[in-house]
């Protein structure tokens, strides 16, 4: 599923680019996520993923997936969380300078979880319904020899159910330019 | 798709359609509360009679105001709390769930353990309400999870308390790899009676200054600046008894302290099997305690005479290091004896009466509830030289009993003379059935 999204993704911006800009894939995103836990701690989730996009020279427009999944319980008794969120950026430039740029984004899409619970011999699997989820995000790339792209992002996201809301989120890539 | 066309929008415009769709899809129902007349279903674990195990079930909760806290019209919470003017108080558990077509699904431990206390305290509301005795808790009850408390400097585990001084539960972190105390439907019920009792028996003892206080964990000053809360109990009723100057009157509070506690936790377990049908409700949490507490067990093992703990007590006097230990196990030893034996009771009267189980639990809970006032004025006009007798207790269930017949006398009876060293027979006098010592030989 995850592979025929990237697949699609791809195409599509590797058959727009042919009108202006170029294609981003980073497999590789390191991200901070405080999400408040059940003693009203942040907690840092470390949600793994990988982002796709089309940057021209003012926009970037980029699909992001992220996942992480949080163990409880003890033996006889465990909750595994699985939550996974897909996010289509647009990010503006808002500022310029060599190879470097500042650009301000915001995000639309959902998150889903799903759930698996132990309770003695008995496994259970629930799946969430799909919720509505929203981003912004204020952020710094640097492009080295066309190619190479590093970008350092802020960001919170809101949706029903998150806790705090709005929830941060510090996300580093790197990705490449084709 | 022209991308490039992107370039005409503004930022303007983007923060403009984000803030409309932040409007229509981010704010509706952020806290997902739910109105209290509706009901909401949630998978919760739930025991099973016929394979004796704990399975993940459907529940209906009503009332509950919002899924984030877990507040609502049974219960509310508090995470590793302290005390206040004799309040439970600080934060509330930040709860989790996600919701599927049919259900809400606790996302960790901590939630799924705060959304099953409240629906056992809704169930045992109802049963209150069946009983006629709703008015004696408020609702909603003050719940501690994640509890710190100490006994002696050591931080205590695998627990759950009543505090009667709070009004509140606690429940301390469990650390087996078993069923999580806070899930045990059984020992909620357990601790629901404790409330009960407290605060038809043991508050008024306490205001008389016949009881010490602390007769159940109390929380002790340091909690407000700690987070802590000390266990005093036994350690409270031994400092109250060393008071005494003369053995006879140690003597007699050990017993009277023994004694009431045993029933509290007697008539305890009877309600945690009242509740889920459970005879070995505890072995689920705490495996090493099957035998022991199981109310299967032999009717007449685990009894003592009052004469018989009189003495023992004599004797643990002189090694007051003991005397709590000794305290601890009787308690249990007495309370096992009368679980074993209502529940015995609820079965002959379901078959004596032939009416169902559930009408058989309903008629002895009642006749239970009734028999503490009798409890509580025995131990009002408790004095040195009267020593509150162990079999007196079920002689008073039966007084209480309605519409009893000679069947049902006999049950009891069977169940008096299989234990006690004194004889018991069934009496008419005056027109009302009674249970009366049997004459001995030499009084024949």
């Amino acid at each position: 599923m995850k592979l025929k999204i990237l697949l699609s993704f791809l195409i599509i911006f590797k058959f727009s680019s042919s009108y202006a800009g170029k294609v981003l894939f980073s497999p590789l995103v390191l991200e901070a996520r405080y999400e408040q836990n059940e003693y009203r701690n942040l907690e840092n989730k470390r949600p793994r993923g990988f982002t796709i996009g089309y940057k021209s020279a003012g926009y970037h427009l980029d699909f992001e997936y992220s996942t992480f999944e949080v163990d409880s319980g003890n033996d006889f008794l465990g909750i595994q969380r699985n939550h996974q969120d897909y996010l289509v950026w647009l990010k503006k430039n808002v500022f310029n300078y060599q190879h470097i740029n500042i650009s301000f984004g915001l995000a639309g899409g959902v998150y889903k979880e799903s759930i698996t619970s132990y309770l003695g011999s008995e496994i259970n699997h629930d799946q969430g319904i799909s919720t509505a989820m929203l981003g912004a995000g204020l952020g710094a790339n640097y492009t080295i020899q066309k190619i190479i792209f590093l970008e350092a992002e802020l960001r919170a996201f809101d949706s029903q159910n998150i806790s705090p809301s709005p929830q941060l989120s510090a996300a580093m890539r790197v990705g490449l330019l084709f | 798709m022209n991308f490039y066309k992107i370039k005409f929008i503004s930022i303007k415009s983007l923060i403009v359609v984000f803030s409309l769709a932040y409007l229509a899809t981010g704010c509706v129902g952020k806290d997902q509360q739910i109105s209290i007349s509706e009901v909401a279903f949630f998978k919760l674990p739930v025991f099973n009679l016929e394979t004796q195990k704990y399975h993940f079930q459907s529940v209906p909760l009503a009332g509950v105001d919002s899924v984030k806290d877990f507040s609502g019209k049974y219960a509310q919470f508090f995470i590793s709390p302290s005390s206040q003017n004799s309040k439970l108080t600080g934060a509330k558990p930040q709860t989790h769930f996600i919701k599927t077509k049919s259900n809400y699904v606790a996302t960790n431990d901590l939630s799924l353990q705060v959304a099953t206390i409240y629906s056992h305290l809704e169930g045992l509301y109802y049963l209150d309400k069946k009983l006629g005795v709703e008015g004696i808790n408020k609702i909603p009850r003050d719940v501690g999870v994640a509890v710190n408390v100490k006994d002696g400097g050591q931080v205590i585990d695998n627990n759950a308390f009543y505090d009667g001084e709070l009004d509140a539960f606690l429940f301390v972190p469990y650390t087996e790899n078993n069923l999580p105390i806070n899930i045990n439907a059984g020992i909620i019920a357990h601790e629901h009676f404790h409330s009960i009792f407290f605060k038809t028996v043991f508050q008024t003892l306490i205001q008389s200054g016949k009881f010490p206080m602390g007769v159940q964990p109390t929380a002790h000053s340091k909690a407000k600046i700690f987070s802590f809360f000390d266990i005093k109990d036994l350690q409270v009723a031994e400092d109250f008894i060393s008071q005494a100057v003369d053995n006879e009157t140690q003597v007699h509070s050990w017993y009277s302290q023994i004694v009431i506690r045993g029933l509290n936790e007697g008539l305890a377990d009877f309600w945690g099997w009242l509740y889920t049908d459970d005879s070995d409700f505890i072995s689920h949490s705490i495996p090493f305690l099957k035998n022991q507490r199981t109310l299967d067990g032999k009717l007449e093992e685990k009894y003592r005479s009052s004469k018989d703990l009189k003495i023992k007590i004599q004797s643990f006097l002189s090694r007051p290091k003991l005397i709590k230990e000794f305290a601890f196990d009787e308690i249990y030893k007495i309370g096992t004896y009368f679980a074993r034996n209502l529940k015995a009771i609820t079965l002959d009267l379901k078959n004596n009466k032939k009416i169902s189980l559930d009408e058989a639990k309903v008629l002895v809970a009642k006749t239970v509830i009734k028999s503490l006032n009798p409890l509580l004025r025995a131990f009002e006009d408790n004095t040195n030289t009267n020593f509150y007798d162990l079999n007196d207790y079920l002689i008073s269930v039966f007084d209480s009993l309605v519409e009893k017949t000679q069947t049902d006398c006999e049950s009891f009876i069977t169940k008096l003379n299989n234990a006690a060293l004194d004889k018991y027979e069934c009496k008419q006098e005056n027109g009302v059935l009674k249970i009366v010592k049997a004459p001995t030989e030499d009084e024949e």
